[in-house]
């Protein structure tokens, strides 16, 4: 139980070693029932309590070797129980109750002084530390000033910098996968790797957790998998002569899309959490930490029979959420961290599903527009010709027929993307309000053929 | 024969993500001029790039495109002009994770101002998967108070997918239309 007498002591919590999932729970909880308690910090010297997940090796390890220094109270995620002095250990997957008693217990531990007394002890050697490092800072950048500057030129070559230590432990740890060292480098490697033995493993840990968690609605597609998910996406409606009557190629916006679209500006508004709530699913906006949560995955056919099927009469009714509701959230989104996606790519996908390569009657294919911003292609749902689309509509004002003969491609690719664009409030239907570049005339023309050949590399791999 | 060169520059705060970035896409391995970090970008990372780092993608036998890193620390920004010459575009990796990355994105867009005005940037934020704000519309709100029009994309620079897109619309920015050959 928490105790109330110790709830005026706000928690400075940092994360160490948590993976994403479980940091998107503790965002949400710091950012909601949490909000009072805790109070997130970047970095040990300003925290008063940290949190570990115990679960990855390294973690432990690391905490194992550090703990003397730190000596501040822990909280230790872990799915089985952790039993060490100053230590306080929380059950996975996490709840807000635990939560909550967690902080109480370490409210009561600071109250009872124990973390201070470390602290005020290490004052002394941190100021001694924070001037020999600060003596050594400046001997080195002036050394490495002085080194630069005599340089005459900057030349690519590797035989350029045969005398500069090369491939440090960090960037080692970045990327595993690059493992034909040279002996040399790894012998000169040696001593900083002993000094930042620590800080690598943080690195490794973050990396490790990062990388167990695929990014949000990423899902790996052989082609004949990838060309249905194309034809879900973008339809496959067959181009129509611009003069033609646009019914065959414009739809009315589900419903599910608009109801997603309203619950995002509300949410956006306030900036709470607002719940979608229909018969079969429950979407929750989450604008705090820029997530929705969904249970159907947006990959499956139960969420396109669910975008299709629903209708006013069977809810799609929305709310802030209340703190029950946080509550079974949190709870939910402990359970099921892949029904947390990005809020952009939900809408986005959500958007294509609904359209199946169909235009909006509120959008005229004929009419110039501007795209304001880029979506953020890394983490959305791509179809085939979508950054060039992007990349054109992006430097001219165009209407979307105007866009697909100028790049040659099939008008519901285009008309996918207007769609989607439009969900995010990407487009720009008035040219005057537009943020002009300010740019000044290249001195020679874009080299078009060398552009051609880098971007046949870099999509073919 | 001939050699057609170019060159593209990443660049950004300390422990952005900068060397990784170009040792994602790079055909070579690539070179640093790393050295034990001394300063504040210790708290970061144990070494940070102090003079450059450099990458390098093969289109033939002679024609490459050259990557370079440039040291994240504000005291080597003397090396920026040296390193932009040339450039056909500017790579800027916010890591989302500092505590004023909106204040980082001004400093580099105004240090590079020229360069961005001359050619083409494109920003790439990093950690955004353990720090979920700013995001990325943020980002973009801050690029028009700053009258700058470039890609913003959530970025993950271990990853070549993501470098590699966002010098795709890098490229695709400077010369919309480009048919690939």
């Amino acid at each position: 139980m928490i105790d109330k007498s110790n709830q005026n002591i706000t928690l400075r919590v940092c994360l160490e070693d948590v993976g994403t999932h479980n940091k998107a729970v503790l965002d949400f909880f710091f950012a909601k029932l949490g909000q009072h308690t805790f109070s997130r910090v970047d970095t040990q010297e300003e925290a008063n309590v940290l949190i570990i997940d115990y679960d990855y090796p390294p973690a432990r390890h690391r905490y194992e070797e550090e703990y003397q220094q730190w000596n501040k109270p822990t909280i230790v995620l872990s799915i089985s129980p952790v039993e060490l002095e100053g230590v306080v250990w929380l059950s996975k997957p996490l709840t807000s109750r635990a939560l909550l008693d967690a902080a109480g217990d370490v409210q009561s531990e600071l109250v009872a002084g124990s973390s201070d007394k470390p602290e005020s002890r290490k004052a002394p050697a941190d100021a001694a530390e924070a001037q020999a490092l600060h003596q050594r800072a400046k001997a080195e950048e002036t050394a490495q000033r002085e080194a630069l500057l005599q340089r005459p030129e900057i030349k690519p070559a590797a035989a350029a910098v045969p005398n500069i230590p090369l491939v440090p432990a960090l960037t080692e740890s970045v990327d595993q996968s690059v493992e034909d060292k040279k002996p040399a480098e790894q012998s000169e490697q040696s001593e900083q790797s002993e000094q930042s033995e620590q800080s690598e493993q943080s690195e490794q840990s973050e990396q490790s957790t990062a990388a167990a968690a695929p990014p949000i609605a990423q899902v790996v597609l052989t082609d004949e998998e990838l060309e249905a998910r194309w034809q879900q996406l973008c339809g496959t409606q067959q181009d129509i002569d611009p003069k033609a009557d646009l019914s065959e190629i414009q739809a009315e916006d589900g419903f599910f899309l608009s109801s997603l679209k309203d619950a995002v500006r509300l949410a956006r508004q306030c900036q709470q959490g607002v719940l979608l709530n229909f018969p079969d699913t429950r979407i929750y906006v989450l604008p705090e930490i820029h997530r929705v949560f969904c249970a159907i995955p947006t990959h499956s056919p139960e969420f396109i029979d669910f975008i299709k099927s629903c209708s006013a009469a069977d809810g799609g009714k929305m709310h802030i959420l209340s703190t029950k509701e946080i509550h079974e959230l949190n709870d939910m989104i402990a359970q099921q961290t892949s029904a947390l996606y990005d809020l952009e790519s939900f809408v986005w996908t959500s958007s294509l599903l609904s359209a199946e390569g169909k235009l909006s009657r509120a959008l005229d294919p004929s009419k110039p527009v501007d795209l304001r911003h880029w979506p953020s292609l890394t983490r959305l749902e791509r179809f085939p010709h979508v950054m060039p689309v992007a990349a054109l509509w992006s430097a001219d004002s165009l209407s979307a027929f105007d866009v697909a003969r100028s790049l040659n491609i099939p008008q519901r690719y285009v008309f996918s993307f207007y769609n989607a664009a439009s969900a995010l409030g990407l487009i720009e239907q008035d040219s005057d309000k537009l943020i002009k570049k300010q740019s000044t005339s290249r001195t020679t023309e874009a080299p078009r053929g060398l552009f051609s050949r880098l971007l046949k590399r870099l999509i073919g791999g | 024969m001939s050699t057609d060169n170019k060159k593209i520059i990443f660049t950004g705060p300390v422990g952005a993500g900068k060397t990784t970035a170009i040792r994602s896409i790079s055909d070579i391995d690539i070179v640093t001029t790393d050295e034990q970090a001394s300063d504040m970008a210790k708290a970061k990372k144990p070494a940070t790039t102090v003079a450059m780092d450099y990458g390098m993608i093969r289109l033939g036998e002679n024609e490459r495109v050259h990557l370079y890193g440039t040291p994240g620390q504000e005291r080597f920004n003397f090396m920026w002009d040296i390193l932009t010459q040339g450039g056909i575009g500017l790579v800027l990796l916010i890591d989302n994770s500092r505590k004023d990355p909106q204040q980082d994105l001004k400093f580099y867009t105004q240090a590079f101002s020229e360069f961005i005005a001359a050619q083409q940037l494109v920003v790439g934020v990093t950690r955004m998967d353990t720090h979920r704000t700013p995001n990325v519309n943020d980002y973009r709100n801050w690029l028009d108070q700053l009258r700058i029009k470039a890609p913003v994309f959530e970025v993950d620079a271990r990853q070549r997918d993501d470098v590699s897109l966002l010098i795709q619309a890098m490229l695709m920015s400077l010369a919309p239309g480009a048919e690939i050959l």
